[in-house]
């Protein structure tokens, strides 16, 4: 186990190096000249050379590529080409909000998601089954922008019950923290809860299969005892994959429900630096999301092996 | 073996007249529908949107979208859902209606064409690293790299450096997509590779070529069909999803996510602007998660009877 963990965590060296030249690369696969892309229509020359100097394109690739690991390592992210704030500042002042929402989002996904994922499987076929299914299939498919966009107009611009958009931080009002934060934390719960539920359906129907339930439903054990003391026990390790999945799903999740419900969070930082081609930043959020991402799956994968000692890769 | 050659039955392959073979294929997936009647709506709605989306392809658009979804018209501008302009006009006086049609275009010929590039790329990429070591251990690598990125993300970052075209939104996706299909073929191929019937092939001098073409190929074809449909509905859901953050497909061709884009800000006046278009983004990305499911189902076995 030990080794496969050493080895695991070694794997997200290579990993890495590949998430920064890709990274770095999108300067650099901009048709034309990114200078140019981001100084706009209406500039001029000099004004194009200024950027170039800013971004250092005017050095050699590779010692670019070096330069900008450096800085990298060292934390220094660069700054907005457009308003000149440092990366680490804009993350500093916006990661609050996306914190706030994708815990109470996941937290919200994963206590739907389970419990009505489990009923589904114990209950394969049912009634109960068929409606935890259509809810899934309508939570994967519907697209999140658009549900949010509905939510808004039904309880914020006709019934009033929350504010329309805007985020208030919970140090400075919890309630109005809690009025702006339930409908994206909906939004996100519903979209989230629908890929646990379809994996914990499908991990606790594998288990179902095995002979041991078999064993146990032959020698008469009631249906509670067979889910609970053997079926959740060992279904329990599939379903750990799902927070891996959980975390892509709200990662995608943040640009999409901070953008319809404009908070000002990471998610629609993205958002909106992608529009004006802010390459520093985009590049800094692009590295920084795929880092966390890269790390959650490490930590999803190790505990996997911790958990079920029948793995052993 | 221990068969008596003259006492066994003479072994011989009849192919039935390809009418008959039509008639068995026609009544089994009559019978395939019947018994999925999620799989037969997915497939009814699908059917019906690329109907519509073939049409405002043609020159009897107009017969459907009687309004040309790019024209403007000041004195329309905003009207709720009418006789005129079922699905209302928006900001500009275009028609809701028309434009929705005419986004169906756009989303199906993303899908698909995502959907097949992926499919094929994927396969081939699959089949070869299934096959060969040394290209397995960099071309997963590339992949491993590529799905270590979260898609949406990866994708809005590519399509706004490339810029904001129909090609680049088309491959975009595909680049997001592929790794998923690469490694779902390469895992059927490491697991077909080791049965008896590939090596009783190989040991009858089977060429690579032809054990790769109709041993492994065709046994990929399943779980290639399910993950097709799962990329086409994933592939639906990105080119509204970079529509609706203002990277998609460019403004002068209407894409459900450009639609409800432009709609967003008109929520208080014109909520109709984005509702429609949403409606049928969702229905049809359900309806080919509805097929993929039904797919699922009557193509693996090992699954069929579980619901």
């Amino acid at each position: 186990m030990t080794a496969y963990i050493i080895k695991r965590v070694l794997a997200v060296i290579p990993i890495l190096i590949f998430v920064g030249v890709v990274t770095f690369s999108l300067v650099h696969i901009a048709p034309g000249d990114a200078a140019n892309i981001m100084a706009g229509d209406y500039a001029g020359p000099d004004d194009v050379k200024l950027i170039r100097k800013e971004l250092g394109l005017d050095k050699p690739v590779m010692q670019q590529f070096v330069e900008w690991v450096g800085r990298t390592i060292r934390g220094d992210l660069g700054s907005s080409i457009f308003s000149g704030i440092s990366v680490i500042d804009l993350v500093r002042t916006r990661i609050g909000a996306t914190l706030s929402l994708t815990i109470t989002g996941g937290i919200l996904a994963v206590l739907l998601g389970i419990p009505l994922g489990v009923i589904a499987a114990w209950k394969a076929g049912s009634f109960i089954d068929r409606f935890v299914q259509i809810w899934a299939a309508a939570g994967i498919s519907i697209p999140g922008f658009w549900l949010g966009f509905i939510m808004i107009w039904a309880f914020s611009v006709n019934l009033r019950w929350f504010p329309v958009i805007g985020y208030v931080p919970p140090t400075e009002s919890i309630t109005d923290w809690i009025r702006h934060i339930t409908l994206p934390t909906i939004l996100l719960g519903i979209n989230g809860s629908a890929i646990i539920v379809r994996m914990t359906r499908a991990a606790l129907l594998e288990v179902f299969r095995e002979d041991y339930i078999r064993t146990a439903r032959s020698k008469g054990l009631a249906e509670s005892a067979i889910l609970f003391r053997h079926a959740l026990r060992s279904g329990a390790i599939p379903i750990i994959t799902v927070i891996g999945f959980l975390a892509a799903a709200l990662i995608t999740g943040t640009v999409v429900t901070e953008t319809v419900f404009t908070i000002p969070g990471l998610g629609r930082l993205v958002a909106e630096t992608v529009q004006t081609r802010d390459f520093p930043i985009v590049q800094s959020l692009l590295m920084l999301l795929a880092t966390v991402y890269v790390f959650v799956n490490l930590i999803v994968d190790i505990s996997y092996v911790v958990l079920d000692p029948r793995v052993r890769l | 073996m221990n068969v008596d050659a003259k006492t066994a039955e003479p072994i011989l392959i009849v192919t039935p007249p390809l009418a008959e073979r039509m008639t068995v294929w026609r009544r089994s997936t009559f019978r395939i529908l019947r018994a999925n009647p999620n799989l037969a709506a997915g497939m009814f709605v699908l059917i019906v949107m690329s109907t519509l989306a073939i049409i405002t392809a043609t020159p009897w658009a107009q017969s459907i979208a009687r309004y040309d979804p790019v024209k403007l018209s000041v004195t329309e501008r905003i009207n709720r859902p009418n006789g005129d302009h079922w699905f209302g006009t928006d900001s500009l006086g275009r028609d809701v209606f028309s434009r929705t049609l005419h986004g169906s275009k756009t989303s199906l010929i993303v899908a698909s064409s995502v959907a097949g590039i992926v499919t094929l790329v994927g396969t081939a990429l699959g089949v070869v690293v299934g096959y060969n070591r040394i290209a397995d251990n960099i071309v997963m690598r590339i992949m491993d790299g590529l799905m270590s990125f979260p898609t949406l993300v990866l994708a809005l970052a590519l399509v706004a450096t490339l810029g904001s075209s129909l090609f680049n939104v088309i491959l975009v996706i595909a680049i997001v997509d592929t790794p998923g299909m690469t490694r779902v073929v390469r895992g059927v191929v490491l697991s077909i590779r080791e049965r008896p019937y590939v090596d009783a092939a190989r040991m009858s001098g089977a060429s690579l070529p032809r054990i790769l073409a109709i041993h492994i190929a065709p046994n990929t074809l399943a779980p290639v069909i399910i993950q097709a449909s799962v990329f086409f509905a994933g592939a639906v859901l990105t080119e509204a999803a970079l529509g609706f953050l203002g990277v998609g497909t460019p403004e002068f061709i209407p894409s459900w996510g450009n639609i409800i884009a432009s709609g967003r800000q008109f929520i208080q006046v014109g909520f109709w602007i984005a509702f429609f278009p949403g409606v049928f983004l969702a229905v049809t990305v359900l309806a080919t998660n509805l097929v993929g499911d039904g797919l699922r189902d009557v193509l693996d076995p090992r699954l069929r009877g579980s619901r």
